[in-house]
């Protein structure tokens, strides 16, 4: 049988080896913190919106905010409460949520912090679109699940607007 | 053997031959060759010589099992090793070996891997960030006496708009007022209590 001749690998430099180690690791670990980030993800706030119109035109309240009924009435003492639209979505941190308010305003909710089921929330009521967009009102709240704030004020048709702005 | 079996045809074909050896051939023909062997010296012999042929074949396969491909194999590499240079080792398998321009350091294909899964983590993150959240079922509308109470921490008008928080008695729901342009007058509104203004 012939035999086989094998030229042995050469050594590598052990300083090369060694310079490489430290890039190595930090990658690797930035790629653990990366998956330990990702498996411990808050879920989304689930947020919503009832915009009600408030006014003195006329007598009594929606039935699908008649719930709620008696304390806008002790609040803000308008004989009228109307319901003129019902949104949700769900944000993640960072993630933001809009939805058009009547007047060519817009609400817009961003998740800003959570800690032990307390969320950090940035809040603003926009007025106008593009370049002429204005901010009406930039606010912080924090809620818990279940919690809410109203938003009244902005004037529309002989009344104004009352958001009850809730976060679960 | 069989060859020059095949070359007397006339007496007995080696097949055949084979065939009445082996006890094969129906009695009628049996019956017939052995007479013919009876009366042909060199047929007896051929089938002689079949006959203790096939005796060795079968004691051979009979004494030694099937070789077990494991050990002729290790009998092999262990012939191998024994005429192999020392300190040269044979390997066990056959590894594959990429070609040359292939062959990257393996801190580099680390270093790739590290890469692939950072980026894939980072594309999974983004992702789920920019999905759009399907729109939840509809909620009932909340309460505004018994929820937990809310905290408004900033507040802050823009916009020609002033603010102004109104903490209502006996509910955990602050109100914020948004006042665009001139303020208003909020029709048999109490006095906002703990109010601040911007």
């Amino acid at each position: 049988m012939p035999r086989r001749h094998v030229t042995p690998a050469p050594h590598r430099p052990a300083g090369r080896r060694a310079g490489s180690r430290p890039l190595l690791a930090g990658l690797l670990a930035a790629g653990f913190t990366a998956l330990a980030g990702a498996g411990h993800a808050q879920g989304p706030l689930t947020l919503q919106a009832h915009v009600i119109l408030a006014s003195n035109q006329g007598q009594g309240v929606d039935k699908a905010i008649e719930g709620i009924g008696g304390e806008l009435r002790k609040i803000f003492r308008y004989s009228r409460y109307q319901l003129l639209t019902r949104a949700s979505g769900r944000a993640a941190l960072k993630e933001t949520w809009r939805t058009p308010l009547p007047g060519g305003r817009t609400l817009q909710v961003t998740p800003l912090a959570v800690q032990d089921g307390l969320w950090q929330v940035g809040v603003k009521i926009l007025r106008g679109s593009g370049s002429s967009q204005e901010s009406l009102l930039t606010s912080t709240v924090r809620l818990q699940s279940g919690g809410s704030v109203l938003l009244a004020g902005p004037p529309h048709d002989q009344g104004i607007l009352v958001i009850a702005l809730s976060a679960h | 053997m069989v060859p020059e079996l095949r070359e007397r045809e006339p007496h007995v074909a080696g097949e055949r031959l084979g065939a009445f050896v082996d006890g094969e051939l129906e009695s009628a023909e049996a019956e017939t060759v052995r007479r013919h062997l009876a009366a042909c010296p060199a047929c007896r012999s051929d089938a002689n010589i079949l006959g203790r042929a096939g005796a060795l074949v079968r004691e051979a396969v009979a004494a030694e099992p099937a070789p077990d491909p494991e050990v002729v194999w290790r009998a092999v590499r262990e012939r191998m090793e024994a005429e192999t240079p020392a300190g040269i080792r044979v390997p066990a398998r056959r590894r594959f070996s990429p070609p040359a321009w292939l062959a990257l350091p393996r801190s580099l294909v680390w270093t790739a891997a590290a890469l692939v899964l950072i980026a894939g983590l980072t594309l999974l993150q983004t992702r789920e960030r920019v999905t759009p959240s399907p729109e939840p079922a509809a909620l009932p509308p909340p309460s505004l006496a018994a929820g937990p109470p809310a905290v408004v921490e900033t507040l802050e008008g823009g916009g020609g708009a002033t603010v102004m928080l109104y903490a209502p008695p006996e509910s955990p729901v602050p109100v914020i007022w948004v006042f665009e342009g001139e303020p208003m007058e909020m029709p048999d509104a109490p006095p906002p209590r703990d109010a601040s203004t911007t």
